[in-house]
């Protein structure tokens, strides 16, 4: 009977405890997975995804000689997916920044800004991951005579930036 | 953003041609210098000289990392400067002045009268400006801390980067080394032995017969 009572205090004490009340208060709440959406994948977003596909080509063309295809281009597209969120997580911190040089003092901008620098950390682990698997991939030594397909790749990159 | 000695002179930079801007989003606010930032970014692209965009990227973002590095220490300088005052107040109080409150606040603007009476009772009781900083710091130490942990990040994301340079460069190196033996070895295969001319046949002959006859 007493656990009876104390699970019963218990339940009734964390429904007046979780979460907000008033209804500002829960709209704030609701808000709080949209404050900057650095969380959503950036191939959820048509426009950003297309930028993606597009990057993908410029960053690894001059890199095989040509344009990638099949598994090159999904590997492509997964070294250019965390370049595009990383720019993003730029972008997010940068009126954070100005608020700072402002305001020094400003101590809630200091904080998102400590926030938002997991979400670039995070970005560049994967595409530092990402960049590895490609090369892995792309280029890595072949034992027969496709080695040849690659030199092209190696001839485009000497002459990259002129 | 005032010039610094740990930056480069803003001067006339001449950034190369980049190909990937598209990719880089806006580094620099609008207190920044972005002739000091195009000056940096120049001085890297000119001594790396990047061979594809890969290393392009890697480039500007060791850049944007030394940038961010600097920035956020100038920030926590500015911070600490800003905050001065609640140094002040602290000592003052510990020291028991009647009114510190207000002298304080009248000493963090600058007022000759209350910056003298300031230093008169710090060096009374024997303390130092670094008293005051000390207090400071205990005030906001947790900014203080998440500044120190930006900057911390920057530079060990811009060793990171460097280290994937590396690591790159050695792949790629590898790899051309292996394609240039491959070249050689197609280049091997082509080559077969020629018979000599004839005339050096004769001449070889000639010198066979003499060295008999000498014999």
């Amino acid at each position: 009977m007493r656990r009876d009572r104390r699970a019963f205090s218990s339940r009734a004490n964390a429904q007046k405890s979780t979460g907000p009340k008033t209804p500002a208060g829960k709209a704030a709440a609701a808000r709080n997975a949209y404050r900057h959406g650095l969380n959503l994948p950036v191939l959820g977003d048509p426009a950003l995804s297309r930028e993606v596909d597009d990057a993908a080509c410029k960053i690894v063309t001059p890199l095989i000689g040509g344009e990638p295809a099949g598994r090159q281009r999904e590997l492509a597209c997964r070294i250019a997916e965390p370049i595009i969120d990383i720019r993003r997580v730029r972008d997010a911190k940068l009126p954070l920044i100005a608020a700072l040089q402002a305001d020094p003092k400003n101590s809630a901008a200091l904080k998102e800004l400590v926030v938002l620098d997991r979400y670039e950390r995070r970005a560049r682990s994967r595409r530092k991951f990402a960049i590895r698997e490609f090369c892995a991939v792309s280029l890595a030594p072949v034992e027969d005579g496709a080695a040849a397909a690659t030199a092209p790749g190696i001839l485009a990159k000497r002459s990259y930036l002129g | 953003m005032p010039e610094s000695a740990d930056l480069p002179t803003a001067r006339a930079a001449k950034l190369p041609a980049a190909t990937l801007d598209f990719l880089h989003g806006a580094s620099l606010t609008v207190a920044d210098s972005t002739a000091a930032y195009d000056t940096l970014i120049a001085r890297l692209f000119a001594s790396v000289r990047p061979s594809d965009p890969l290393e392009e990227i890697w480039t500007r973002e060791v850049g944007d990392d030394v940038w961010e590095a600097v920035r956020n220490r100038r920030l926590k300088a500015a911070l600490m400067t800003a905050c001065a005052d609640q140094g002040v107040t602290e000592v003052l109080n510990t020291l028991q002045v009647p009114g510190y409150y207000e002298l304080s606040k009248r000493w963090s603007a600058r007022e000759p009268q209350a910056t003298a009476q300031v230093d008169a009772i710090l060096a009374k009781a024997g303390l130092c400006m670094n008293h005051v900083l000390a207090q400071t710091q205990r005030r906001r130490i947790k900014d203080i801390e998440r500044f120190d942990g930006l900057i911390e990040a920057a530079l060990a994301r811009r060793n990171m980067t460097l280290h994937e340079i590396a690591q790159y460069r050695a792949h790629f190196a590898k790899h051309l080394r292996r394609v240039a033996d491959e070249a050689d070895t197609i280049e091997d295969v082509d080559y077969s032995v020629v018979a000599p001319p004839l005339a050096q046949q004769n001449g070889e002959g000639a010198a066979r017969a003499a060295a008999a006859t000498v014999a």
